[in-house]
């Protein structure tokens, strides 16, 4: 086992350094000098604001939805035993994105929209869930999975039709952009309501951490041993799907952050899920945090993040695949 | 013995495919009974239904005075209520977590004030301390199963359920595993359910067998004289022979030898003689190989066709079952009441054919 305080210590060092570079690069730069000046509260005010308006709640929000996708990831790929899953298995991005697509349809705010998204997210996992969980012939996890990817099929071919019927000059344009994620637009009150969610969600994943674990057994072992795994996969898929609803809600769909940091976490640290879960969560800050910064100071025009995930995300992951698969 | 009523109780239905299995059957409150079948007879899905972990269409489950299951009034406590330990054929362990950390998973969840075990105890029952520190990967297939019947016995059970915890060990391991299960059957006051095809692990281990066929309980009763094609002997080892590795093993009807017996002085092994190895003589054999020679009367003959029959000798209170081939018999004249004397090589009595009893 390697030394978990070293690694929380470098993640954690990592994500205060990259914060105050986030803070500082941009089309505004800030001085470290200035930004010191903002913590001591002794800076100018355009200074102030740069930092608490614009730049505070994008750089916060990708701390938030970095930790809350790779935290319902860890989850996820612990309680599938399989390194290869992404939070979106059971749909809840999914269905988010036909939420956020139809709120856009019918031309309503922004906050109605993110409402949609979030609520479409989990009555998506909630169908998969409900279908998943009548297929009683079957091995429950694999009827959950085959369920999710054929009702995110179904859902995928409901946003097309949607983006098809959509006013090409206004509702389209709005539409994909949603799709491909980006936190350039979320409002200070949003970042509350999604960190809130999140918390709500990793409470119980915190607690049942060293039960989590044995959902990693064959489910005739784990209930042998007294785990009521029915239940617990039920609580495990609600704190997930919520986690993950709050913050795709707000940022709108980045793709690989839930599927890669788990798996880089768990190189790193081992498959303990009470150790990997504040870890991927310090990464999954990080990396987001990496990918917005880079997103918006790359060129004039921003680089979509979930472009940019893709990108990196692709690559690494064939790293990571190809090297030997580490027990569960 | 205790009564049936302190011990488990099961009757069960379950219909799959076109496959049904309907067994009812009682065991004492502490001991082994053995599950004994062919491969597809219905052994496992018994235990599987007796662990919560299928739900039999009919049936009544019980524990004691505790009730699992009673269909009849719709009653079913889940798999993780019932306090049953269960060792799978091949048990998993968790990877990362040292042997000792994989144990302390079923212990931990047991309240203290519930725990019916001792840590250190059950660790040194199972003979797995000097194993604590390590990781799963490095352990053998048998220190493996040894870990899991642990990490089963930790969580306090009050009913221990075996599934053939040795189908995935070679021989030799095989051997090591069974005197651990043994120390199990003889130092813990619960009942055991051990589920086998092979009969000489039920001979080692088995205090009651239950044999199943096609979803039915075919018979049902103590181990002795009961598993087809041999004879099960209790005895005690009267001498060690170093010098030729053999032991002299004492029984009512006199006494015989057998090669590579594990046991001291005084010790008490049972000892399983397949009828196949015992030959019958109307005379003692002179300048033959043959160490053991048990003079006794013919009580049976059965009757059953084919080229061959099973032999019942009574050597002194002990049925001994000769199979010899009817050709033999007529022309030994053998008939119930005739003197006869079983020729047993002391090769065929092997290893796995000795037990402590």
């Amino acid at each position: 086992m390697r030394r978990p305080a070293l690694l929380y210590l470098i993640a954690a060092a990592a994500l205060l350094g990259l914060t105050a570079l986030a803070f500082a690069v941009g089309r505004y730069p800030i001085s470290p000098a200035d930004l010191w000046g903002v913590l001591s509260g002794d800076a100018p005010a355009r200074i102030q604001s740069v930092v608490f308006q614009v730049r505070g709640p994008r750089v916060m929000s990708a701390i938030v939805v970095g930790a809350a996708l790779a935290a319902a990831g860890s989850a996820y790929q612990g309680m599938f035993r399989n390194p290869l899953v992404s939070p979106d298995i059971l749909g809840v991005s999914t269905g988010a994105a036909l939420g956020a697509a139809l709120a856009i349809f019918f031309s309503v705010n922004t906050f109605v929209v993110q409402l949609c998204a979030f609520a479409g997210g989990l009555a998506a996992v909630g169908m998969v869930y409900w279908i998943g969980s009548r297929l009683r012939r079957h091995d429950p996890l694999l009827a959950l999975v085959l369920t999710g990817v054929v009702i995110g099929t179904l859902l995928g071919s409901a946003i097309a039709l949607l983006k098809y019927l959509a006013d090409p000059y206004n509702q389209l344009p709005a539409i994909t952009y949603w799709l491909l994620g980006s936190l350039a637009s979320v409002a200070p009150h949003d970042l509350m309501a999604a960190a809130a969610l999140t918390l709500l969600g990793l409470a119980p994943m915190l607690l049942l951490r060293w039960r989590i674990n044995v959902l990693a057994l064959p489910d005739d072992e784990a209930r042998s041993l007294g785990v009521d795994t029915a239940r617990l996969r039920t609580l495990v898929i609600a704190a997930a799907t919520l986690v993950t609803a709050a913050a795709v809600a707000i940022s709108g769909i980045i793709g690989w952050v839930g599927l890669l940091i788990p798996h880089a976490a768990r190189l790193l640290i081992g498959p303990d899920f009470g150790r990997l879960l504040p870890l991927a969560m310090l990464l999954g800050a990080v990396f987001l945090l990496a990918v917005d910064t880079l997103s918006r100071t790359l060129s004039s025009v921003e680089v979509p993040p979930g472009v940019l995930t893709a990108l990196i995300g692709t690559p690494f992951f064939l790293w990571l695949f190809a090297l030997a698969r580490r027990s569960w | 013995m205790s009564t049936a009523s302190e011990g488990l109780h099961a009757r069960l239905r379950l219909a799959r495919g076109g496959f049904t299995l309907e067994v009812e059957f009682a065991t004492a409150a502490h001991g082994v009974s053995a599950l004994f079948g062919a491969s597809g007879s219905g052994k496992t899905s018994v235990l599987r239904c007796i662990a919560g972990l299928t739900r039999a269409q009919e049936g009544f489950v019980s524990l004691g005075d505790e009730c699992w299951q009673d269909e009849a009034r719709g009653r079913f406590v889940p798999a993780h209520l019932r306090s049953c330990g269960y060792v799978f054929q091949e048990s998993s362990l968790f990877a990362h977590l040292s042997v000792r950390h994989n144990l302390e998973y079923g212990w931990k969840r047991v309240p203290s004030s519930a725990r019916r075990v001792v840590f250190d105890d059950t660790v040194e029952l199972l003979g797995i301390g000097p194993l604590l520190a390590r990781r799963p990967a490095t352990l053998s297939g048998g220190e493996r199963q040894r870990v899991a019947m642990a990490r089963a016995l930790l969580a306090s059970p009050s009913l221990l359920l075996m599934d053939e915890p040795l189908a995935s060990l070679d021989e030799a391991r095989k051997g090591e595993i069974l005197y651990y299960v043994e120390r199990l059957r003889d130092e813990l006051r619960l009942p055991i359910v051990y589920v086998s095809h092979s009969i000489d692990e039920v001979v080692r281990l088995a205090d009651a067998v239950i044999m199943i066929s096609h979803g039915r309980v075919v018979d049902i009763g103590p181990v002795s004289g009961r598993l087809e094609g041999g004879s099960v002997i209790d005895t005690r080892v009267a001498e060690q022979d170093l010098a030729w590795g053999i032991a002299r093993l004492e029984f009512s009807g006199g006494s015989f030898y057998a090669p590579d017996v594990d046991a001291l002085p005084g010790e008490r092994v049972r000892v399983r003689i397949r009828a196949r190895d015992v030959s019958l003589s109307l005379a003692p054999p002179r300048d033959a190989s043959f160490l053991n020679v048990l003079a006794g009367t013919v009580a049976a003959i059965s009757d059953e066709p084919g080229a061959s029959a099973d032999v019942q000798l009574d050597v002194a209170g002990t049925l001994l079952i000769a199979r010899v081939t009817r050709k033999s018999i007529a022309a030994l004249g053998l008939a119930p009441g005739r003197r006869a004397y079983a020729l047993i090589k002391s090769v065929a009595i092997d290893r796995t054919s000795v037990g402590y009893a």
